[in-house]
């Protein structure tokens, strides 16, 4: 599992590859998110476009981002999220709680 | 000079390593005392568990609570984490769940629990759990970012997925989760599983399909087997757990 972060002006951009199993990423992860509030930036998007696999501790790693970005007015959103790693959402129902865009340019957009 | 520097950076990793396997070898078995000794015995329930540790302590739990009414409630959960932390929470569900199992509405047991969880604040950590409280033929079934349910039906010979009805506990307040009603019949079979088997789903309802005439511990054998096959001596990342309950 890698985690790949790059910035611009309005957005911190975290791309997850691999398989989110672990938890070894979970330090990286949230230290992208803290410094995007830090920095007083809008959005965290999470580019799961890579992503082959998701356990249940990855599931809990990304509503932890979610509700420390909801919690200091930032925005959460995933991009580009595979069919595979959608169906797990919907099946445990944080499908809707997520805003999702087709890919991280969309994300950026609205 | 710097070979002696060598020496000692070495001394100490290794003090460092032994250490960090102490504390592991503490927190697997911190998470193995929480599981119950026995497995209630009921006249109109076969019941059968299986739990393969990984070699990183996971946070898989399995529970039963059996009431005076011979009510039966079981829980497995899978915390969503790993080390110390897992062991921790855990343990906290277990407090838990002594103290509402003898609860008969579902859905309060769930808002409790989420609640209590929440409180806690030891993000990102959180519960994914199913409950099933089965009173006669009469069963309800509540579940938490966990993987569906299967409910192999004998009167029809189908198999269904019962899906959780919100995100594992913890993860958001106020959030209402839903139970679901079902009437059992003799012969049917319900495998509730953590997501260690995930990706074996589908073998798991081809293997549901023939066991009209198994007891839950020869379905789970063949799970077992099924599993192994599939993992072709690949190291296991996380728990997996299985509670089998067959209505006689």
């Amino acid at each position: 599992m890698e985690v790949k972060i790059t910035e611009n002006i309005n957005a911190v951009i975290i791309k997850l590859q691999g398989e989110l199993m672990l938890g070894f990423e979970a330090n990286d992860f949230q230290e992208a998110i803290r410094n995007c509030i830090e920095k007083n930036k809008k959005n965290v998007i999470v580019d799961l476009s890579a992503l082959n696999f998701i356990s249940s501790w990855g599931i809990g790693m990304l509503i932890h981002g979610y509700t420390t970005a909801q919690n200091s007015g930032t925005s959460f959103k995933l991009a580009a999220v595979p069919d595979m790693i959608n169906e797990t959402f919907r099946k445990i129902k944080i499908n809707n709680i997520f805003q999702q865009f087709d890919s991280v340019e969309d994300a950026l957009r609205n | 000079m710097n070979r002696k520097k060598g020496k000692e950076e070495k001394r100490i990793l290794q003090l460092e390593n032994k250490r960090k396997t102490e504390e592991l070898n503490q927190a697997r078995k911190l998470q193995l005392s929480m599981l119950p000794k026995d497995i209630p015995s009921l006249s109109n329930l076969d019941i059968a568990v299986y739990m393969k540790t990984a070699t990183e302590v996971g946070g898989d739990y399995y529970d039963f609570h059996k009431s005076d009414d011979n009510t039966i409630t079981a829980v497995i959960g899978d915390a969503t984490g790993h080390g110390l932390n897992a062991g921790m929470l855990v343990s906290v569900t277990k407090g838990l769940f002594k103290n509402l199992a003898k609860q008969t509405f579902v859905n309060n047991i769930f808002s409790q629990f989420n609640e209590s969880i929440h409180s806690l604040n030891i993000q990102p950590m959180y519960m994914s759990l199913h409950l099933l409280q089965i009173k006669g033929n009469q069963m309800q079934v509540i579940g938490a970012g966990m993987p569906p349910m299967l409910y192999y039906q004998s009167s029809t010979g189908s198999v269904v997925e019962i899906e959780s009805s919100g995100p594992p506990l913890g993860g958001f307040r106020n959030f209402k989760y839903e139970k679901c009603d079902y009437k059992l019949m003799p012969g049917d079979v319900l495998v509730v599983m953590t997501d260690g088997f995930a990706e074996r789903r589908n073998n798991a309802k081809e293997i549901l399909s023939g066991i009209k005439h198994q007891t839950s511990d020869q379905i789970i054998e063949q799970f077992v087997e099924a599993n192994d096959n599939w993992g072709e001596g690949n190291p296991q990342d996380d728990d997996i757990t299985f509670v089998v309950i067959k209505v006689k």
